[in-house]
């Protein structure tokens, strides 16, 4: 017989695994990269959505205005969608097939919505847009394009203030921490200090770590940051997801060095330092900062990697 | 399903969601402000005077009315602020959360456990927020506690979650920010001026509990 097996010798499971593969293959060749319709109609659902969420966009670029530490806010939403474009190629050739699974996602998203406007939580709100969004791609699109969209979407939370109340006890016990190392610091450079909770006694002058100078409200931008710097070139996964979760402390050490340099400066030149170029901007100092550090990082993991494929 | 369809059954989805949105009235009256006022004179042997000094008990720009008494029992002082809010989260409201106690000049501010029975003995325990404050030379012992007609509550994520189901359910957005202040000596007498802070807090939630 050549190695035939006539179907009625086949073992029940393998008879079922056999059956159901044509229906596979027809699923397969059912699933077309989208027409020009059903782009346009993901434009429609996205144009919708935006229109559904005007009021809340306009609340978040309120936020983003008022508070310096929330301004990456505006460069969110155009990462975002460079990380789209990026992928256009790919999506272009990504069969669709649309998933009811999306329909709870988007019924429990504009759930959120209304019970976050209405009942006043507005972090309720904004978070249920980039669900809404996720629901939408995976409800007209499918799961395959959502497999290519979902980092472009899920960057979007980046943009999404943490409610004040979680952000407000997180800054001061960063501000705790962040006083104990630079004095622990300042300790071993030789630098007189007496740290009593956020406040630094230095000889000359007394030095209070603020809310300003705390890590925390740079995290959220560092966070985004990394990942948006992660998903700039090809790289394995481990060194993007290395990359992206680097931010934070990164962030958290440039803090710690600005706070000890102008700690420095307060004891060698007196109350002048505070008025220093790095001190005066300290979000921009920390973030740049950050980028030099996210740099050698990633050109530190890309050797490490190229000379494991060596 | 077709995409039409589906795009169809999406956009009657947010249609039907933009228009709970846009026909629901937005809730800004306080139910039963009266309550604020029931905060009385006396506290057991404590009698008050009218005023709280804005270094102790900071006053909120957002805050509807407020009564605001300090206490005193021979040598012994607390001070008392009973705040009405409506709503939460706005830009302003958002702030309330760095005018519950003294936030200039503060060296540190240590949580400290503080549960009182609230609803009376044999109740279990409400937990309510404390902190002490240490600013230059003194230290400062403040409970606080949201309260939404007679609920009580000291998580601030609790009350959040409450006043929502309120306001999106009952159409109410009205709770009080009640404090009480004290001077906390060294960390030997805590626990002793815990105690003095539970008693007031238990009077004075007797006191205000004439809400809904």
């Amino acid at each position: 017989m050549n190695g035939v097996i006539a179907p009625d010798k086949v073992a029940p499971e393998i008879a079922v695994e056999v059956a159901a593969k044509p229906e596979r293959l027809a699923a397969a060749a059912v699933a077309q990269p989208a027409t020009r319709y059903e782009w346009l109609a993901l434009g429609v659902a996205v144009a919708a959505t935006v229109a559904l969420y005007v009021p809340i966009m306009i609340g978040l670029v309120g936020d983003w205005t008022e508070y310096p530490s929330l301004s990456h806010g505006f460069a969110v939403p155009l990462i975002s969608a460079y990380l789209l474009w990026n992928r256009r190629h790919s999506l272009a050739e990504t069969p669709i097939q649309g998933s009811l699974a999306g329909l709870p996602l988007i019924v429990a998203a504009l759930a959120m919505l209304v019970i976050g406007s209405l009942g006043g939580e507005s972090f309720v709100a904004r978070l249920s847009l980039p669900i809404t969004l996720v629901g939408v791609v995976l409800f007209l699109m499918g799961e395959r394009v959502l497999r290519q969209a979902w980092v472009a979407i899920a960057y979007l939370a980046f943009m999404i203030p943490l409610p004040y109340v979680t952000l407000k006890a997180l800054t001061y016990q960063s501000r705790l921490f962040d006083a104990g190392l630079t004095a622990t610091a300042l300790g071993w450079i030789g630098v007189p200090v007496l740290q009593n909770g956020v406040m630094l006694q230095l000889p000359n002058m007394t030095l209070e770590v603020a809310d300003e100078c705390s890590s925390v409200p740079a995290i959220a931008a560092l966070l985004a940051l990394g990942a948006a710097y992660a998903q700039l070139q090809v790289r394995p996964t481990w060194i993007r997801a290395i990359l992206t979760l680097a931010a934070a402390p990164l962030g958290l050490l440039s803090n710690i060095i600005r706070l000890i340099l102008t700690s420095l400066s307060a004891y060698y030149l007196g109350p002048i330092a505070l008025n220093n170029v790095i001190h005066k901007f300290s979000g921009t100092s920390v973030f740049l900062a950050t980028v030099v550090l996210l740099v050698v990082l990633d050109t530190f993991l890309t050797r490490l990697w190229k000379r494991g494929r060596a | 399903m077709r995409v039409g369809l589906r795009l169809g059954a999406l956009l009657i989805l947010f249609a039907a969601a933009a228009l709970l949105l846009h026909s629901a009235t937005p809730v800004t009256g306080a139910v039963n402000p009266a309550s604020v006022y029931a905060v009385p004179t006396s506290l057991g042997e404590w009698t008050s005077s009218d005023g709280v000094s804005e270094d102790v008990l900071p006053i909120d720009s957002s805050e509807k009315i407020s009564v605001r008494r300090t206490y005193r029992h021979g040598d012994q002082v607390a001070w008392v602020s009973v705040a009405l809010f409506v709503g939460q989260d706005n830009e302003i409201r958002r702030a309330s959360v760095n005018r519950i106690y003294p936030a200039r000049g503060v060296n540190r501010i240590e949580p400290v456990s503080l549960s009182a029975p609230l609803y009376g003995p044999g109740t279990s325990p409400v937990v309510l927020s404390a902190v002490v404050v240490q600013q230059e030379g003194h230290r400062l012992l403040v409970a606080y506690w949201n309260q939404i007609g007679r609920r009580a509550f000291g998580n601030e994520y609790s009350f959040r979650f409450a006043l929502m189901r309120d306001m999106v359910v009952d159409r109410h957005a009205d709770s009080m920010l009640v404090r009480i202040a004290m001077p906390a000596g060294p960390k030997s007498q805590l626990s002793a001026d815990l105690a003095v802070v539970q008693r007031l807090a238990v009077d004075l939630y007797a006191s205000l509990g004439g809400g809904r």
